[in-house]
């Protein structure tokens, strides 16, 4: 059998990062945005522009940044970054920690969205661990914490 | 933005944040730790329901959908390739057969009429 494409043994070490800033609100429902430069280990740079909605309870603005490892083979560029992504989000005083990947929506119903393990799940996947620093208002200012779960869709601009 | 909230209303909100908060939260830091491994089972079992066949008439990538290599067939048909080593084996006039159940697609080349084999479970990192 001739194959086409090469096998699963080749090692894999390329991932990248992202840094900017983020919107999240959810009261029950809500609604994410975010937006900042994402970058690879092969030098590639992009800016991204996301929104979404959000299941939970939290409302924060700041900033936030994290890194980007591959779950498949082939690697991870900038470029696949853009599309749907979900994640869960969660914040404590002025500090944030966000765990979240790509997501197939054609593949997943809304539950199954929710499943870390069918996290980066997809062709050319990613798994994302990120911190933030944000400014609480409406009630999170008030109780100190936010949770919540959210799934967005990201657009990104290649820088080089 | 802020108002003020009554007692009862800070307390329901706390409440319900106990609640929310300490299981989210113990979930995701117990897979985080004990279980950061895809589960790659569903997508080996969507990949198997799927049956096509046809000659490729584009390809192409789809930066809206994580930059997945595309490959377009004669029926309409479009299915995503798992890297771009794929994705350079595919040229138009090729002709492409995925049985149900299988997780392997076959490719006939339209100048050789050798046959290329990809499998689908080379997309999982094998350490």
């Amino acid at each position: 059998m001739e194959r086409g494409g090469g096998g699963n043994s080749k090692p894999v070490s390329k991932g990248g990062g992202f840094i900017g800033v983020s919107y999240n609100f959810a009261l029950a429902g809500g609604w994410k945005f975010n937006t900042g430069i994402v970058w690879d280990d092969e030098g590639g740079l992009a800016f991204y522009y996301g929104s979404g909605v959000t299941i939970g309870l939290a409302a924060s603005i700041g900033l936030e940044g994290g890194d980007i490892k591959p779950t498949t083979q082939s690697g991870f560029t900038v470029d696949n970054f853009g599309g749907t992504s979900a994640g869960y989000d969660f914040s404590m005083g002025l500090a944030g920690y966000s765990n979240g990947g790509s997501i197939d929506t054609g593949k997943f119903r809304a539950v199954e969205r929710m499943n870390m393990s069918n996290f980066g799940d997809t062709k050319k996947g990613y798994k994302t661990n990120s911190g933030s620093l944000s400014k609480g208002g409406w009630f999170k200012g008030r109780f100190g914490a936010g949770a919540n779960w959210n799934q967005t869709y990201t657009g990104v601009l290649r820088i080089k | 933005m802020s108002w003020e909230l009554s007692t009862f209303e800070k307390r329901f909100f706390r409440g319900i944040m106990l609640l929310l908060f300490i299981p989210t939260f113990s979930y995701v830091l117990y897979n985080n730790i004990f279980n950061n491994k895809v589960d790659w089972s569903n997508f080996f079992e969507y990949k198997k329901s799927k049956q096509y066949n046809g000659f490729v008439t584009n390809k192409y990538i789809d930066y809206k959908d994580h930059a997945i290599e595309k490959v377009v067939l004669d029926n309409n048909m479009t299915f995503g390739l798992i890297s771009t080593e794929w994705y350079n084996k595919f040229d138009t006039g090729d002709y492409v057969f995925k049985e149900k159940g299988s997780l392997i697609i076959k490719l006939v080349k339209k100048n050789t009429q050798d046959t290329l084999y990809f499998d689908y479970r080379d997309i999982e990192i094998k350490k």
